[in-house]
């Protein structure tokens, strides 16, 4: 068989147009096979028109993948950075997840059996979230902690976007043991805005300790307050009506110091920093 | 044009000295940290990296004080850091990952944060595995990735942890030509405590020792200080402070050599051994 | 795209790099058969932005499913099975309002041309230049791009009967002249 090569005139016609249908049928034929007359045809593509595929290509196929979640986020109006961001929490760990949700679910089923348990699974809940929000900046956890502190980004924004996913995905977890308990409903919602308050608590905290530190001391005080009025059956005094409005304040409060100090205030976001 | 100068700086955790009043200070070019593992070298990187305060003395970087939340931030957009144990999240691929460092580094512009992305990836290598998991790449391109990020935004100042640690020869070498390409134009403060890194690629050096700055100057001032302090004998000398056999069948003395002995000229490393004093060193027998 | 020296590596090599994410090999490719892809598609689509688009998408489906390549037969035939399918869909999904598929017929044969098309083809390519635009263009569809019936009639915006219609008399007219 010998070597037939589409002469250099042909090749260009049929790059540039006006040629007939079988000449066009044949040298698409022998380009399926030929390397060489490949690359020759190369020469009658606009470069800049290559170059400017071979961009859009290049970004699609380096675009880092995109779970569901983030994708979710992005059509919801969150910038796509940031839903990066939320995707690399390192929280959102299905081992993690599960923990929170068997140890739950464990108070819940408790609570079924013994109304004594019901009072601590109030007391217990909010602990939930809080343990999220010290896993999500756990030094152990994060890899990149180091190279993130020497990063410009904000630390209180990082600080925010963090505790409002672990929140997001923690919550409904708490939210869906609490449904299973006995009794009235308002137990099941009772422990919202106590979580709320000890979340904003912990955060404006961050500005001289610590987010796990932080947490750790918020939790202590709660279930130090906590737990006599959940043993001694006095539960309104936590969660009655009275407490929900402190609950509130502290939340409302925290979250306006840590809005009009944001400029001012440096997150301790690691150990020494 | 001094980029960083340090002054004074004194860090302690609990009761541990890290550093005792160090100073330092460093420009355009490669700067070397040379000291033992626990010298405190980290600690000082940490510092000049922003991410750690000092309990007392000046610190001033890119003509600014960090110690202020604003000028800080500002530090942070010209600098790039590769600390020491460099982790990275599972499953990321190595675009995924310096593509997050990015936006940590606030490129919040996806076009433009991926064709920097793709530029860093470019200049350290490793363009022909950035679709691939970072845990499966060996520890030198692992390393690599760690170099790509701190390269992201293309900063002022490089500081650089132990980059060269745990790499085979070649690996090293390939490495120690990206920093010193990285050193072109950039101030680059790395440390190490190997003497042939710090020999090969540094302009300036400074010697950390038990939190105290032994030595600052030049590679060719430290070794000057050997000068006629080394020396050829058939066997170890016993006036020696450490003496080792060299290929050749001959043994290198360095200390103080006795009268008459047959001198040769020092290296960096040599140098450093006597800096490094008598107490810590092992003292040879005949 | 940056002069680099040429990579010695063949088509189905750069494949399986490629499905280990190799993206120098990806280049490599793209640099390889973008020009001849853009070319054929463009003698089928009138529209440049579609066809840019549709090998775009070609090349990212290239990258996403190199695995899956059988091994068998020209890379290139795979490429532009892609490319090809992709074209069908964007075609149905927007017509451009232009007509899309480019006839050149007026265009006189000159003797050169018949030569070498008997030096390729033979008889074929002679017989071939004798049936009209539309038969030509389903036996294009269905021979050379390797199209089916469907997918041909997506192509040529006509009923998948017509196709079939045409086929087959332009095989009866091929048999007749061949004959």
């Amino acid at each position: 068989m010998t070597e037939w090569h589409l002469d250099p005139e042909a090749i260009r016609r049929y790059a540039q147009g006006p040629v007939p249908p079988h000449l066009a049928a044949s040298a698409e034929a022998h380009l399926m096979q030929c390397a060489l007359c490949r690359g020759a045809i190369s020469a009658h593509v606009d470069a800049r028109r290559a170059e400017a595929i071979w961009h859009e290509v290049v970004d699609r196929v380096d675009a880092p993948r995109r779970r569901r979640p983030e994708r979710m986020l992005v059509r919801l109006g969150v910038g796509e950075a940031t839903a990066r961001l939320v995707a690399a929490t390192p929280t959102l760990r299905g081992p993690w997840l599960l923990a929170v949700a068997g140890v739950l679910a464990l108070a819940a089923w408790a609570a079924q059996v013994d109304e004594r348990f019901l009072r601590m699974f109030l007391v217990v809940a909010p602990l939930g979230p809080l343990a999220g929000v010290a896993v999500a900046f756990a030094g152990g956890l994060d890899p990149t902690r180091e190279i993130g502190l020497a990063a410009p980004y904000s630390g209180l924004r990082l600080l925010l976007i963090r505790t409002a996913t672990v929140l997001a995905v923690t919550a409904p977890i708490v939210a869906a043991a609490g449904l299973a308990l006995p009794g009235s409903n308002w137990l099941a919602a009772a422990w919202l805005l106590p979580t709320a308050g000890l979340t904003c608590a912990a955060l404006a905290l961050t500005s001289h300790m610590t987010p796990v530190v932080a947490v750790a001391a918020v939790a202590t005080a709660w279930v130090l307050l906590t737990a006599p009025t959940a043993i001694t059956g006095r539960l309104d005094l936590a969660f009655g009506i009275g407490a929900q409005v402190c609950w509130l304040a502290l939340a409302v409060g925290g979250s306006l110091w840590l809005a009009a100090a944001r400029n001012t205030v440096t997150i301790k976001l690691g150990r020494n920093a | 044009m001094i980029t960083v100068r340090v002054q004074g700086v004194t860090k302690s955790f609990g009761r541990t000295a890290a550093l005792d009043s160090v100073d330092l200070e460093a420009g355009p070019g490669v700067t070397g940290l040379l000291g033992p593992n626990g010298a405190g070298k980290t600690t000082l990187l940490r510092i000049i990296a922003t991410v750690l305060a000092p309990d007392r003395g000046t610190v001033t970087l890119l003509d600014r004080d960090p110690s202020r939340p604003e000028d800080r931030k500002r530090i942070r957009e010209r600098l790039g850091y590769l600390p020491q144990d460099a982790g990275f999240h599972r499953g990321f691929t190595v675009f995924e990952f310096i593509d997050y460092v990015a936006i940590l580094k606030e490129m919040t512009d996806r076009r433009a944060r991926h064709d920097e992305v793709r530029r860093v990836i470019t200049l350290t290598g490793l363009a022909s595995v950035s679709a691939k998991r970072i845990r499966a790449l060996s520890g030198g391109m692992r390393r690599r990735v760690g170099l790509a990020q701190a390269l992201l935004g293309d900063p002022d100042l490089l500081v650089l942890d132990e980059p060269t640690v745990g790499l085979d020869p070649e690996q090293r070498l390939r490495f120690r030509e990206m920093i010193s390409h990285a050193g072109e134009g950039r101030t680059v403060v790395m440390s190490s405590h190997q003497t042939e890194d710090v020999t090969a690629l540094c302009t300036r050096i400074a010697v950390i020792h038990q939190g105290r700055a032994r030595f600052t100057g030049t590679p060719a001032e430290l070794t000057a200080q050997a000068a006629g302090r080394v020396w050829t004998e058939a066997q170890r000398s016993p006036a020696a402070l450490a003496a080792w056999r060299t290929g050749d069948g001959t043994y290198r003395n360095v200390g103080d050599p006795p009268d008459g002995a047959d001198l040769i000229p020092p290296t960096l490393e040599d140098a450093y051994l006597l800096l490094m004093g008598e107490p810590e060193l092992e003292v040879t027998h005949s | 795209m940056l002069t680099r020296p040429p990579d010695p590596r063949k088509d189905s090599q750069l494949l399986a790099a490629i499905a280990d994410g190799d993206r120098e090999a990806f280049g490599e490719l793209y640099r390889r058969h973008l020009p001849w892809l853009l070319v054929r598609l463009g003698r089928r689509c009138a529209s440049p932005e579609l066809v840019d688009e549709v090998v775009q998408d070609t090349f990212v489906a290239v990258w996403r499913s190199a695995e899956r390549w059988d091994g068998r037969g020209e890379v290139a035939a795979w490429i532009w099975g892609i490319g090809i399918r992709r074209l069908v869909d964007a075609l149905r999904r927007s017509r451009p309002p232009a007509d899309e598929l480019i006839e050149f017929d007026g265009v006189e044969t000159s003797a050169e041309e018949h030569v070498l098309l008997a030096v390729q083809y033979g008889d074929v390519g002679a017989a071939l230049a004798s049936l009209s635009p539309e038969l030509r263009a389903v036996v294009q569809a269905t021979v050379l791009d390797g199209l089916t019936t469907r997918e041909a009639a997506q192509l040529l915006g006509i009923p998948p009967g017509t196709v079939k219609t045409r086929m087959m008399r332009a095989r009866a007219l091929l048999r007749e002249r061949l004959a």
